[in-house]
């Protein structure tokens, strides 16, 4: 949906450890690495025994998430990991982990394992990126090593993040780290988070918002969505559309 | 822990101690391919550091009897986060396991 009406007012979520204010004009809503091979049944993350359906559980809210945030013209941004077909960008350190009957670069279900260009390695459909949106193709955990993804939003005068994608520990986690050190306020959406692992979920969520919010704030989809419509209402009705489309 | 002279110390603004800090050039001028990782806080400043070291391709041992946090619950699920999926962000060991490996020369321990 093109956006005509961009707020610039203060928006101010209920959050935890306190209530976190944004300009939806500096802010950016990252997507992490909501990939087929990691989210999809059949995929690479199944086929390592992984239970998906604990990430499919987010698709819903952030669909919605992903709608009002359009609606109000802010900036949308996607990552996803995966590697040069020559695997140039992979170090041994990486290479040599996990499992040892399929690794990166092998053919898995859904095309060669994190490799660019691959069925497997593109975004859900659900949540498929629109024309202008920047998508951040990124060979670590974290999104801001070896990539352009601080220099873009230093370019856009983004200045606040909503991080929302997964895994929840993995790599949200190590991008909120990074983008704390940047400077860069962080709102991670709970129920747009997911991970394998209800421990790690959990774990990790409680990290983010302990000694008074040491790497940034959690809230509810919900907190945003209505913080949101207070000062863009056309996002309320972009949210139930993104619901149901 | 005083450091000796000879000794690097790095000055890092962050929780991390790759950003905005001269630890990866100092390390790539060295040659230094593996890292043991000790300190506090477990879950805030050496987990941040071990990510931004495992991205960077470097090799990581997080010691378990070497760190520690403000509280306990995020010391053990930091540790259990770096060990799942295969050793995602490296590997875990308690420093009696190091010790024993150095002085037998058994690089393969631990």
């Amino acid at each position: 949906m093109p956006a005509d009406y961009l707020p610039t007012d203060q928006v101010t979520v209920l959050a935890d450890p306190g209530p976190f204010g944004f300009n939806p004009a500096r802010t950016a809503l990252l997507l992490i690495d909501m990939q087929r091979d990691f989210v999809e049944p059949g995929g690479f993350g199944e086929t390592l025994g992984n239970d998906v359906s604990l990430l499919q559980a987010v698709i819903p809210p952030l669909r919605q998430v992903l709608a009002a945030t359009r609606a109000a013209g802010m900036t949308v941004i996607h990552t996803r990991e995966g590697h040069r077909p020559d695997l140039a960008d992979c170090p041994p350190a990486k290479l040599n982990r996990g499992s040892p009957t399929m690794g990166i670069g092998d053919v898995g279900p859904r095309g060669r394992i994190l490799i660019r260009g691959e069925y497997g390695h593109g975004i859900v459909d659900e949540l498929a990126p629109l024309p202008g949106e920047v998508v951040i193709d990124k060979p670590g955990k974290g999104s801001f090593y070896a990539t352009d993804l601080h220099q873009l939003l230093q370019t856009a005068g983004i200045t606040s993040l909503v991080v929302t994608g997964a895994t929840t520990e993995v790599c949200v986690h190590t991008t909120v780290r990074e983008a704390n050190d940047r400077g860069y306020e962080c709102l991670v959406l709970a129920d747009c988070v997911g991970s394998y692992f209800p421990e790690f979920q959990q774990a990790g969520l409680a990290m983010i918002t302990a000694q008074g919010g040491i790497f940034g704030w959690v809230a509810p989809s919900a907190a945003y969505l209505d913080a949101l419509s207070a000062v863009s209402p056309a996002t309320a009705s972009a949210a139930t559309d993104g619901e149901r489309s | 822990m005083a450091p000796l002279p000879g000794e690097v110390l790095i000055d890092k603004p962050g929780k991390g101690a790759f950003y905005a800090t001269q630890l990866d050039l100092v390390l790539r001028t060295k040659s230094i391919t593996h890292i043991v990782l000790t300190g506090i806080t477990t879950d805030v400043c050496v987990h941040t550091t071990m990510r931004e070291a495992n991205d960077r391709g470097y090799e990581c041992l997080i010691l378990s009897d070497c760190t520690g946090a403000t509280e306990l619950g995020n010391h053990t699920a930091a540790l259990r986060m770096v060990t799942m999926q295969g050793g995602v962000f490296g590997c875990v060991a308690t420093s009696e396991a190091v010790l024993a490996a150095t002085t037998t020369g058994d690089h393969h321990a631990g």
